[in-house]
């Protein structure tokens, strides 16, 4: 048991840092898509509360990839 | 199914009673103003909460002996241990006396009672308490409405005193038929089964007056008369010594579980002196008359020997009982256990795994969502409006316009009987599952631990907002109505967004429509809520509304932020998501 405390904090020492990386890039890659997709949206919306609304959720998208 | 209706069938027994006889009705109400009477010393005891008087009471009860003094001391000038066991009651309801200290004065309150009958043997008078009733209650009521709070708890007590004394004397009153009918010559009967029934005449004939001492007025007067033997006195003053408890009992009722406590240690008590006094009833005799030629009282002088034997007995009986205090109060502790029938009670709370961490965080997130249900209906209902009624509602503003502002809901006794209980064992229980986690877990379930906390402060926070709620939803102003409108209208929209990303399995939206949420209530910020400011400015509402507007705005705003957090903590489970949510706005 106290070795598998020693792997772990080994493997956070060392890999955590990566690992961190790699799920931002991830999150940040999933932002991209759902602004991408939103932008669709709007073009496609046909009334104009939908088009505010899809706005509204594309700058709170371009808000939240800011901060990753 | 019968439990419903109880109290109907109590309120219908009540009524049958109050209009069948005219004694009856003046004995219940004197019962109820009695009660009144209790409920008033209470709130006057608790406005001295850490004051002198708890100063006082915590010096005068530290220890049993200073405990039995005070208790002997103050019924000694009260001359009425019953006033004194209630005092005790209420001041225990108040916390302001530990059970021990409280025992310790019921102790000397025994001893102390006896003075009376030595004051009657020596006298032939008893201080009618009664006749103070009336002054009592006048100053009582003048002093509540002063503004110093020791003023107001003095008038409360005095008020509380009053109304006690004033129930008494129309439960006296109300009696007095019946006492006119006990002739005690009836039952003379000699041994054993005459000391029962004599001990038994005793405690209903002192129930019935209201008074240990007009039971032995009555006695001496009979022992006077030759209505009864010298033996079967001291029975009846047995029984009367018992009979004193009851009023403490009925006082008990209307408190909490330490009142109860009291009222009980009081009535096991004189039971257990009653018992040993019936016990060694004629070696207690002889040792009284005895002790009565020592002291100089003439041996034909029934009344003073039935003084020193109630005295003696007492004494006995206390010196027998003290020495077990500690073991009563754990007794009594375990016997009256404080219930709050109204509590939350934890659904998914399992001991079994509680050292299961997976297992252990979804009980803890299951109950979580548990209060934060709980805790929506109560928000809900105290801005007037139904669940069912606004979630998922196309249009918000048009349910709040149309509700009726009349559910019965407050939101502050909905926190102290409800959801404190519920939030205390969420943490318990959390923090006790932490112990055996990993560092991961033991996050996660700090990061719960603080949603149950901002769900308690959302509850906290609509109840500042619901007084003002009510008050301006009924107002003529129609300006400052639509503002309140407004608010029930973003706390609402809250709710029923939270409601609909419960159901959302992508994370991203539902962070992002919690951000939008979030943005679009940062409006009711007071120092940015430009719709106020223009409302003063065109004299549409006045200064009062306007500082009450800005204060509540700033609750909505609470309730809605704490709700949000929440509902962040609680359906968003990926941590990098969840920690993108409002890095700098709120925290």
């Amino acid at each position: 048991m106290n070795i598998n405390k020693v792997f772990k904090g080994i493997e956070k020492l060392f890999f955590s840092k990566i690992d961190d990386k790699q799920k931002k890039e991830e999150l940040q890659e999933k932002l991209h898509e759902k602004i991408q997709q939103t932008k669709k949206e709007i073009k496609n919306a046909q009334s104009s509360e939908d088009v505010e609304n899809l706005r509204a959720k594309l700058y709170i998208l371009k808000k939240l990839l800011d901060r990753v | 199914m019968l439990k419903r209706f109880y109290f109907q069938f109590f309120l219908l027994f009540l009524a049958f009673a109050v209009f069948y006889n005219n004694d009856y009705k003046i004995i219940i109400a004197g019962i109820a103003i009695f009660i009144v009477g209790m409920a008033f010393m209470e709130e006057g005891f608790k406005l001295f909460s850490g004051g002198v008087l708890e100063k006082a009471l915590q010096v005068s009860t530290d220890t049993l002996p200073k405990a039995i003094g005070t208790g002997f001391v103050a019924t000694a000038i009260m001359q009425s241990s019953t006033l004194v066991s209630i005092i005790i009651i209420s001041f225990l309801s108040a916390e302001l006396i530990t059970l021990s200290g409280a025992i310790g004065v019921i102790f000397g309150s025994n001893i102390g009672s006896t003075t009376t009958a030595w004051i009657v043997s020596s006298f032939g008078v008893k201080i009618d308490i009664a006749i103070y009733a009336m002054p009592m209650i006048i100053f009582g009521a003048a002093l509540k409405f002063s503004k110093s709070k020791s003023y107001q708890g003095i008038g409360k007590i005095m008020l509380g005193l009053g109304f006690i004394f004033l129930g008494i004397a129309y439960i006296k009153d109300g009696f007095e038929v019946l006492q006119k009918t006990i002739d005690m010559s009836k039952f003379a009967v000699e041994g054993y089964l005459g000391a029962l029934v004599y001990v038994l005449l005793g405690v209903v004939a002192t129930v019935v007056m209201q008074s240990s001492a007009a039971t032995i007025t009555l006695i001496i007067t009979a022992l006077a008369t030759n209505q009864i033997v010298y033996i079967n006195a001291l029975e009846l003053v047995i029984g009367a010594n018992v009979g004193t408890t009851i009023t403490a009992v009925l006082a008990a009722l209307s408190s909490n579980s330490n009142g109860k406590r009291v009222a009980f240690a009081h009535f096991i008590i004189k039971v257990i002196t009653a018992f040993i006094a019936i016990l060694f009833l004629y070696q207690l005799s002889d040792f009284t008359t005895y002790l009565a030629i020592k002291i100089g009282i003439d041996s034909d002088d029934y009344a003073m020997q039935l003084a020193l034997f109630h005295t003696i007995f007492n004494v006995i009986g206390v010196i027998l009982v003290a020495p077990f205090t500690s073991r009563l109060v754990k007794y009594l502790e375990t016997l009256f256990i404080e219930v709050n029938i109204y509590a939350l009670k934890p659904l998914y709370l399992d001991n079994v795994v509680i050292n299961v961490p997976d297992a252990a965080i979804e009980s803890i997130k299951k109950e979580i969502i548990h209060l934060y249900n709980s805790a929506v209906e109560a928000i809900s209902h105290s801005m007037f409006l139904h669940r069912h009624e606004f979630i998922k509602s196309a249009d918000i503003k048009s349910v709040v316009k149309n509700s009726k502002i009349n559910i019965n809901s407050d939101v502050n006794e909905f926190y102290t009987n409800k959801i404190k209980s519920l939030y205390g064992e969420i943490i318990h229980y959390a923090t006790l599952s932490q112990e055996k986690m990993n560092e991961e877990d033991q996050n996660r379930v700090y990061d719960l631990k603080l949603a149950s906390r901002e769900i308690v402060e959302a509850v906290k926070n609509m109840r500042d907002l619901q007084k003002n709620i009510y008050y301006y939803s009924k107002s003529r102003n129609s300006y400052v109505k639509d503002e309140y409108n407004n608010l029930r209208v973003y706390i609402a929209k809250t709710i029923d967004t939270i409601e609909r990303l419960k159901e959302h399995d992508d994370e991203l939206d539902v962070m992002s429509t919690i951000e939008l949420l979030r943005e679009s209530t940062k409006t009711l910020d007071s120092i940015k809520n430009s719709r106020i400011d223009t409302l003063i400015r065109e004299n549409k509402i006045d200064s009062k509304m306007a500082t009450s507007l800005i204060n509540d705005s700033s609750f909505a705003y609470g309730v809605i932020q704490n709700l949000i957090q929440a509902a962040t903590i609680l359906w968003i489970k990926d941590v990098n998501i969840r920690t993108l949510g409002a890095q700098d706005e709120y925290k």
